[in-house]
C-alpha cells in the first residue's frame, strides 16, 4: 500500500474512532451519574396517566371550533376525555381542576363523560388546584378520588341565577322598553322590570331541580347519602382542609401527589408516561394564534356575547 | 464490484476529493464503477451528521431512534437533494452549451460531499472542551460546504473543460433557482396564512 493510501485509511480509522467516542459520549451523558440514571430510558409509550384540564369558568364556547379546528370549552374537555378513553394506553385520568364552576348544562355533560369513563374502569382521580367550588367540585365528585389542596377554595354546593334590575335607572333615563310577547313570562328575568312573586317562583323552581340534581349526583359519585351532604351543601365556601373533615375530598395532597395516587390505583409502575393534553408544539402554536392557552379556556368574548341571566353551578364571591 | 473494491481505488478516489478534484472528476468519468460506491459516500455522511447533531443537543433515548433508523431518512434525503440539484447543473450546463452528463454530475457531487465526515471530530472536539460548539459547528458546516461546493465545481471545469468562472456559474444557477422558488413559494404560503387567519 502506497503512502497516501495509508494517510487515507489513517484518517477513516480516525473518523470510525470520533463516531465511537462519540456515541459513548452521548450514552454516557444520557444516562446522568445517578443510580437510577443508568437504566436506559425508552420512548414514553407504555400505559400511563391522561390528563384533562377543567380550567376556568366551564361553559359550552359558543364560538366552536377555531379556524384551525381546535374546540374549546366544555365540548373539548368531554373530546379530550373521549380521547383518553379510546386510548388503549391509558389506565387511569387525573382530571386537573381550576374553577369557579359554571353553566348547569356544560358542568353535567362533563359529570356525565367521567361518569361513563369510570364505568369503563377507567381510575379517575381529580387533582383541586386553587379553586374547585359549585360546578368545579360538581365535576370532582364524578371522580374515583378527591386529592385537594390544603388551601383550594372548594365546596359551594348550590346553583345560581343573577339578573341585574335597572328599572330605577331606566326610569332616571326616561328610557322605556316595547315589548311585544307571546306569554306573560315570556321576557322573564328581564333588566328592565321588577321580578313578579310567580316568575321568582318559576325561577326558583328551575334552581330548586338543578339542585337537588346537584345533591344527587354528588352522592352518587361520593358514595355517601344526601343527607349526610346537605348539612354542608347550602353554599358556602370551605378549604381543602374542612371539606377532608366532611368527607367532601379524599386527601390533602399537590398535583403530583395525584398523579401518584393514579398510579397507584391504577396498578402502575412509579414511573410510567404522563400524557398531557396539548404537548405539540404546533398545536400550542395554533392555539395561541386562537387567542387560548388550554382547551378549557373559554373565549370569553365569544362567550359573553350570551350576555343572558343563566343558572349556573358556581361560586360567585 | 468486488475486484473493484478489492482493488484499493476507491481509498485514491477520497485521497482526490481532498488533494486534488479536477483528478477525481477524471478518474470518475474513466470509472463507471465508481457510481455506486459513491452513493456510500451520502450513507457515511449522513451517520457522521446525526452524531454530530446529537452531541450538541440534549441527549435522550430518542439518540437510539436516530442512529439506528434516522440516518436513513437522512441518507435519503441527501440522496434525492444530489440527484435534484445534479439534474439541475447538467440542464444549467447544457443551457450553457456544454454536454449533458447528469450520471457524472452525481458521481461528483457524492464524493465531493466526504469533506463533511469531518464535521464530527471538529465538532466534538468542541464539544468536550464545551467551547461554543454550536457555533463551530455552524460554523464549520459552512466551511465544508463551501468546500463541497468548490470540489463540485472543480469537477465541472475538469469536465467540460470550461473555465473555473464559467463551472461556477453552471454549479451557482440552480441554488438560484431554487432559492427563488422557494422564497415565492414562502411569500405565497404567508399570505395564505395570514389570509386565513384573519378572514
Amino acid at each position: 500500500m502506497d503512502k497516501n493510501r495509508k494517510i487515507i485509511v489513517s484518517i477513516l480509522i480516525l473518523l470510525v474512532l470520533s463516531s465511537v467516542l462519540a456515541i459513548i459520549d452521548i450514552s454516557i451523558t444520557m444516562q446522568g451519574t445517578g443510580r437510577d440514571a443508568y437504566r436506559l430510558r425508552s420512548p414514553e409509550t407504555g400505559p400511563g396517566v391522561g390528563i384533562v384540564r377543567v380550567y376556568g369558568p366551564i361553559a359550552i364556547d359558543t364560538a366552536g371550533a377555531g379556524p384551525f379546528g381546535v374546540s374549546y370549552g366544555s365540548d373539548a374537555i368531554v373530546e379530550r376525555l373521549d380521547e383518553l378513553s379510546r386510548d388503549q394506553r391509558i389506565k387511569a385520568v387525573v382530571v386537573r381542576i381550576n374553577s369557579p364552576g359554571g353553566t348547569v348544562a356544560a358542568t353535567q355533560e362533563i359529570y356525565d363523560k367521567i361518569m361513563r369513563l369510570r364505568k369503563d374502569n377507567i381510575v379517575l382521580v381529580a387533582s383541586m388546584g386553587e379553586l374547585a367550588a359549585s360546578g368545579g367540585y360538581y365535576v370532582a365528585s364524578a371522580c374515583n378520588y378527591i386529592m385537594a389542596n390544603h388551601g383550594t377554595i372548594t365546596g359551594s354546593i348550590g346553583v345560581i341565577a343573577v339578573s341585574p334590575n335597572l328599572k330605577g335607572l331606566f326610569e332616571k333615563l326616561g328610557i322605556r322598553m316595547n315589548v311585544i310577547k307571546s306569554g306573560r313570562y315570556k321576557d322573564l328575568l328581564a333588566s328592565y322590570r321588577d321580578l313578579g312573586a310567580e316568575e321568582r317562583e318559576l325561577i326558583q323552581e328551575i334552581i330548586d331541580s338543578s339542585y337537588k340534581k346537584f345533591l344527587a349526583d354528588v352522592s352518587l359519585g361520593r358514595n355517601i347519602p344526601i343527607p349526610e351532604i346537605e348539612p354542608v351543601a347550602d353554599g358556602r365556601v370551605m378549604s381543602g382542609e374542612t371539606a377532608l373533615r366532611h368527607r367532601l375530598v379524599d386527601e390533602l395532597g399537590s398535583y403530583e401527589t395525584a398523579l401518584a395516587k393514579a398510579r397507584a390505583l391504577a396498578k402502575l409502575p412509579d414511573d410510567s408516561p404522563v400524557y398531557d393534553e396539548v404537548t405539540n408544539p404546533i398545536e400550542r402554536f395554533l392555539m395561541s394564534l386562537q387567542g387560548t392557552k388550554s382547551i378549557a379556556d373559554i373565549r370569553l368574548d365569544h362567550h359573553s356575547l350570551y350576555n343572558l341571566p343563566v343558572v349556573e353551578y358556581r361560586y360567585q364571591p | 464490484m468486488r475486484e473493484f473494491l478489492k482493488s484499493l481505488v476507491w481509498i485514491d478516489y477520497i485521497y482526490m476529493v481532498f488533494t486534488d478534484p479536477r483528478k477525481l472528476a477524471a478518474a470518475l468519468m474513466r470509472e463507471s464503477r465508481s457510481l455506486p460506491l459513491g452513493f456510500a459516500v451520502p450513507a457515511i455522511v449522513s451517520i457522521m451528521e446525526v452524531l454530530a447533531v446529537s452531541i450538541l443537543g440534549s441527549q435522550t433515548a430518542f439518540f437510539y431512534t436516530k442512529i439506528t433508523y434516522g440516518w436513513i431518512l437522512c441518507c435519503v434525503l441527501i440522496v434525492f437533494q444530489n440527484i435534484l440539484i445534479g439534474s439541475l447543473v447538467d440542464s444549467a450546463g447544457q443551457a450553457l452549451g456544454y454536454q449533458g452528463n447528469v450520471h457524472n454530475i452525481v458521481n461528483i457531487m457524492n464524493y465531493s460531499l466526504f469533506p463533511r465526515v469531518l464535521l464530527l471530530p471538529a465538532v466534538l472536539i468542541f464539544s468536550v472542551f464545551n467551547f461554543a460548539p454550536v457555533f463551530f459547528y455552524v460554523l464549520f458546516s459552512l466551511a465544508l460546504f463551501v468546500w463541497s461546493a468548490a470540489i463540485v465545481i472543480l469537477g465541472l471545469s475538469e469536465m467540460h473543460s470550461a473555465a473555473l468562472h464559467r463551472a461556477a456559474v453552471v454549479f451557482i444557477m440552480p441554488f438560484v433557482l431554487l432559492g427563488g422558488v422557494t422564497f415565492f413559494t414562502m411569500v405565497l404560503t404567508v399570505i395564505t396564512i395570514v389570509g386565513y387567519i384573519t378572514a
